[in-house]
């Protein structure tokens, strides 16, 4: 009985170690936009040496301003790539969106999530 | 009256072709690139990046494709943090890019098409030579698709000694991107 609450014991503290080493620290920060921050900041990370955009994920605010098959246009600027098929939004909505932000495509000259889902309208 | 005729004439004359040769481009935000290095490895390295930008000029058939780094999803989360931490770099490399032209290009039909251009990854800048793509015409629409392989030694990423076995030589970069034509 005694090595069975031992093991038990030892499991716990051995996958609560990996847990706490291998899983939390890789959780990425959160932080809270509107486009024109996310914009701004971006364009200061150009000017220091190491962006503080690039790991996090974003809670982001904005206007849709286009509707695309599986994505969005936040602000003219922003470009929000879902997984799936975007559905019950509508050009002028204001939205609240959590992705990943990838980085600025220079071709359109957008600004890119990733990974976005809808929190709400 | 008759004075003017040959300058209408002029003016029409300029018109036409102008609008005749009115560019046609073709755009996508949504492109689909996936590298694998199909090795029957326990982890497959292979990603998938479906928010690629590309835009086609169809009257000369020049092409610019970008991918940010960061796009690409790995399945296993690790193995996505290894790839952008030390070997595609991509806080200091943030995109790949490429620009090129395809050489028998034609908008009237279907076609395998060669492709050449400047393959830009991690901070190098690589030729590549008529790789073959098949490019579908359709209506507002073209869509170029097909696989072509890489070396990574190429591209300058390093890779530690003790990882080497793992990290495959030749990667295969399969492409799918989808283009509408631009509406002005």
């Amino acid at each position: 009985m005694r090595k069975v609450v031992v093991l038990i014991i030892a499991f716990a503290v051995v996958s609560t170690t990996v847990y706490v080493y291998f899983f939390l620290d890789r959780l990425a920060p959160l932080i809270e936009l509107s486009s024109a921050e996310l914009i701004y900041k971006f364009s200061m990370d150009d000017n220091s040496n190491k962006s503080n955009l690039s790991e996090s994920n974003i809670l982001l605010s904005g206007i849709v301003t286009k509707v695309k098959k599986s994505a969005l246009i936040i602000d003219k600027k922003i470009f929000c790539k879902f997984k799936n098929a975007v559905s019950d939004v509508k050009v002028g909505d204001t939205i609240r969106l959590f992705g990943k932000f990838i980085g600025y495509d220079e071709l359109f000259q957008e600004y890119k999530l990733n990974h976005c889902s809808i929190m709400n309208q | 009256m008759k004075q003017f005729i040959p300058f209408l004439l002029f003016v029409i004359g300029f018109i036409v072709p102008l609008n005749l040769h009115a560019q046609q481009k073709y755009l996508t935000r949504n492109g689909i690139i996936t590298f694998d290095s199909k090795l029957n490895s326990f982890v497959p390295v292979k990603a998938e990046n479906n928010s690629v930008s590309a835009i086609l000029n169809a009257d000369d058939g020049e092409i610019a494709v970008l991918a940010l780094v960061k796009g690409f999803s790995f399945k296993n989360s690790l193995m996505e943090e290894h790839f952008n931490e030390s070997y595609a770099e991509s806080d200091i490399h943030p995109k790949t890019t490429f620009t090129g032209k395809i050489s028998n290009f034609d908008i009237q039909g279907s076609k395998t098409c060669l492709f050449s251009g400047v393959l830009f990854f991690h901070g190098i800048e690589k030729q590549l030579n008529e790789i073959p793509l098949i490019v579908e015409i359709g209506n507002n629409r073209i869509s170029i698709n097909g696989e072509f392989q890489l070396v990574v030694g190429d591209f300058d990423i390093k890779v530690p000694r003790i990882v080497r076995s793992k990290i495959p030589e030749k990667i295969y970069v399969s492409i799918d991107l989808d283009l509408e034509k631009l509406n002005k």
